[in-house]
């Protein structure tokens, strides 16, 4: 009854950014002066990415919710990105001891008191307006093998040296932190975005703040940071410390504050009130006829009629608080023909008259599809005539009427006449190709 | 005067007999078709006409009213219909392709989530049957790919086929199942668990899954903190303690396993 998922440990990506010479060769079976002929040629391509900033859609989900609050002080947040090789995408450039890469994504979380925020400022402009001696890497700029332009917008952290130091995992914890998650989507809510349940999760290595004797809430955020540009300062991490400031590039952030509330599955799954869909009837009305309408899902609408008149009707929707009984397909030419009319209110039942309308708009909105369907009514006019047609024919020439007799005998004359100018076209055929084989 | 040979036919009945639904009906429209028999492409308002029937933190159950989803379907293949051998045409020929369009329409979803070989479960009533639920909830929002798993049971033995499993806005969410439900689970999404601990006012503690199973345990690994921060965890130190009780050496891979939480599964059981 649980849950089902895979764990995978690295995902890299096929292709890595940089330049790339493609070699083409072709051989053939063509001959020249003995010798096979064969072309040759190279391609220079240089395969980008964008680096400075994640788009909307990489992002699946996080954890805790955006804008929660719940008691979040023993447990670690993460981000699951849609795609398995985001976090070795931004990988090191040294190797774990397996000759791995390791991820360069980390998922820093600061609570309220630690002031950090994100700014968003243009991709040409990111070591601009810094903190004084403020450590920005060389490598923050768009380089040739980015797919950055300078005119984009991309978010940045400056955080305290001391605090980089403090919180930075090593390099040997960045393995450890992101990993692939390959689930089922059998039975999940369909998400257009999803092609495969393979996703990929950076989780924070720090727990947020729990509220202190005086306050209710700790307000956290939670930055995606990239270290590929700061692998110097991961490995020696009290080097940091030096630094006043560090800027960073925040490809994602999210907040959330804990509180002494849980918020999780189970608490919202227990809050939740099961019912099956009608409207409760107001406690004034007391006629049970009426109160019977209503608790089948009915839900009394303004009409306005064809003349211009208006009247109230009785409308439910194809979502019934309990089974209807099944009718035959009826056809109809117009919708007001599903008016129903309820004697006892005297209004009418508008619900399947809708719907039928509805489908109608529907279809128009697909005109060549209309198209079709009246062609393929077309054809099958077609064949039903010529299938009449001939099932006639046939019944007049195995009768025995005058009118039978008559059709036999024409028909013998047309089939006689047939074979003879059959016979003359063969001839003639044979006459001209003995002419053409004699000259 | 002489009398025609072929005479005009003015009884209907039984002209299109021989006709098969197969021959050339429009694929693009049986798409449609089935996408109207799961409410594709009805306006929120013509679902639930008065919101009050959806109120926050509320789950509702409904059946599928057969007879207005082939109201809708009929308006769909009404387009054109004016003479009489269109009547006897349609009469003749539709109900066949409703019959099919409403057996088949599990595709659509098995299309949208990637699952095309997959073998449907069994269908009862030849498709007549459909029911499902409207939840308004913030579980919706924040726990993205949220599973359900619906029963025709109330002890979970014969699984219903998802017909339709979809967010309709931010907090609302429909799901239309194949037969009538009488039990439906709600399933955390594995992708987005969490890692989390036991924190006792003495220490700070993680019991260890069963490697093979996925199941706890009773070893536990104690979760230390860097001495310069008081709340991040000594990962490393933490790897090397699951190692030594695990046997094995850990990757990102065991961090996941041992470290995530159980996922939940919340039940909805119908009463007779």
């Amino acid at each position: 009854m649980g849950a089902e998922v895979k764990f995978y440990q690295y995902s890299s990506p096929g292709w890595k950014n940089g330049r790339y010479q493609l070699e083409i060769r072709q051989s053939t079976n063509i001959s020249d002066h003995g010798n096979q002929v064969s072309y040759t040629g190279t391609m220079n391509m240089i395969m980008t990415r964008k680096r400075l900033s994640l788009s909307q859609e990489d992002i699946y989900s996080v954890y805790p919710p955006a804008g929660s609050a719940g008691m979040y002080e023993n447990c670690l947040p993460h981000i699951v990105l849609s795609r398995d090789t985001i976090p070795w995408e931004y990988c090191l450039s040294s190797k774990d001891e397996n000759g791995k890469d390791i991820p360069g994504l980390a998922l820093f979380v600061f609570s309220q008191d630690e002031n950090i925020k994100p700014h968003t400022v243009l991709k040409g402009e990111i070591a601009q307006n810094c903190m004084e001696q403020e450590f920005i890497s060389p490598l923050i700029h768009i380089q040739e093998q980015d797919g950055d332009k300078a005119e984009e917008e991309c978010q940045i952290i400056d955080i305290p040296g001391e605090l980089f130091e403090r919180i930075c995992p090593s390099i040997r914890e960045l393995s450890l932190l992101s990993h692939v998650r390959e689930v089922r989507l059998d039975d999940k809510v369909t998400d257009p975005s999803i092609e495969n349940g393979i996703f990929s999760c950076v989780t924070a290595n720090r727990c947020p703040r729990e509220p202190g004797k005086d306050e209710t809430l700790v307000e956290h955020i939670a930055c995606l940071v990239s270290l590929k540009e700061y692998e110097d300062l991961v490995k020696n991490r009290e080097k940091a410390g030096k630094y006043p400031w560090i800027r960073l590039i925040c490809l994602h952030s999210f907040t959330f504050s804990v509180g002494k509330r849980a918020y999780d599955f189970v608490g919202i799954m227990k809050e939740l009130k099961p019912d099956v869909l009608a409207r409760e009837p107001d406690q004034r009305i007391l006629d049970q006829r009426l109160q019977s309408i209503l608790y089948r899902g009915y839900y009394p609408m303004n009409h306005k009629l064809r003349d211009g008149s208006r009247t109230v009707s009785w409308y439910r929707g194809p979502l019934l608080p309990y089974e209807e009984i099944p009718q035959e397909p009826h056809y109809h030419v117009y919708a007001d023909e599903q008016y129903c009319l309820d004697p006892d209110s005297g209004m009418l039942d508008v619900s399947y008259a809708c719907g039928w309308e509805l489908g109608r708009m529907f279809a128009m909105e697909n005109l060549q599809s209309c198209s079709e369907l009246l062609e393929w009514r077309y054809q099958n006019y077609k064949k039903a005539a010529r299938q009449e047609q001939q099932k006639q024919l046939l019944e007049h020439l195995t009768g025995s009427s005058d009118d039978s007799q008559n059709l036999k005998q024409i028909l013998v004359q047309i089939c006689e006449e047939s074979v003879e100018s059959m016979k003359v076209y063969q001839e003639e055929k044979h006459e001209k190709s003995m002419d053409t084989t004699t000259n | 005067m002489r009398k025609a040979w072929i005479q005009q036919q003015t009884d209907k009945t039984d002209y299109f007999q021989f006709l098969k639904q197969e021959d050339g009906f429009p694929k693009k429209i049986e798409q449609l078709l089935m996408e109207a028999s799961l409410l594709y492409h009805v306006p929120f308002s013509y679902l639930v006409p008065d919101l009050d029937m959806l109120p926050e933190e509320s789950v509702q159950f409904f059946s599928v009213d057969y007879n207005w989803v082939l109201a809708y379907m009929d308006g769909i293949c009404s387009v054109g219909r004016n003479a009489g051998i269109d009547y006897s045409h349609d009469t003749e020929l539709l109900k066949q392709i409703y019959q099919k369009v409403l057996m088949g329409n599990g595709e659509i979803r098995k299309k949208l989530q990637h699952l095309e070989k997959q073998e449907d479960l069994s269908k009862s009533d030849n498709g007549k049957y459909a029911s499902g639920f409207l939840l308004h909830s913030v579980l919706v929002e924040d726990f993205r790919g949220i599973e359900f798993r619906a029963y025709g049971d109330s002890e979970g033995k014969n699984q219903l086929q998802p017909l339709r499993i979809e967010k309709l806005g931010t907090q609302i969410l429909l799901g239309i199942f194949s037969g009538r439900i009488c039990r439906l689970e709600f399933v955390q999404p594995p992708e987005g668990l969490h890692y989390g601990f036991i924190h006792t006012n003495i220490e700070r503690y993680k019991t260890l899954r069963n490697v093979e199973t996925g199941e706890l345990g009773k070893k536990q690994v104690p979760i230390t903190m860097r001495e310069k921060d008081s709340r991040t965890l000594n990962i490393e130190s933490l790897a090397k303690d699951m190692g030594t009780l695990l046997n094995r050496n850990v990757t990102s891979v065991d961090m996941g396993l041992q470290m995530i939480q159980n996922a939940l599964t919340g039940v909805f059981v119908m009463e007779e």
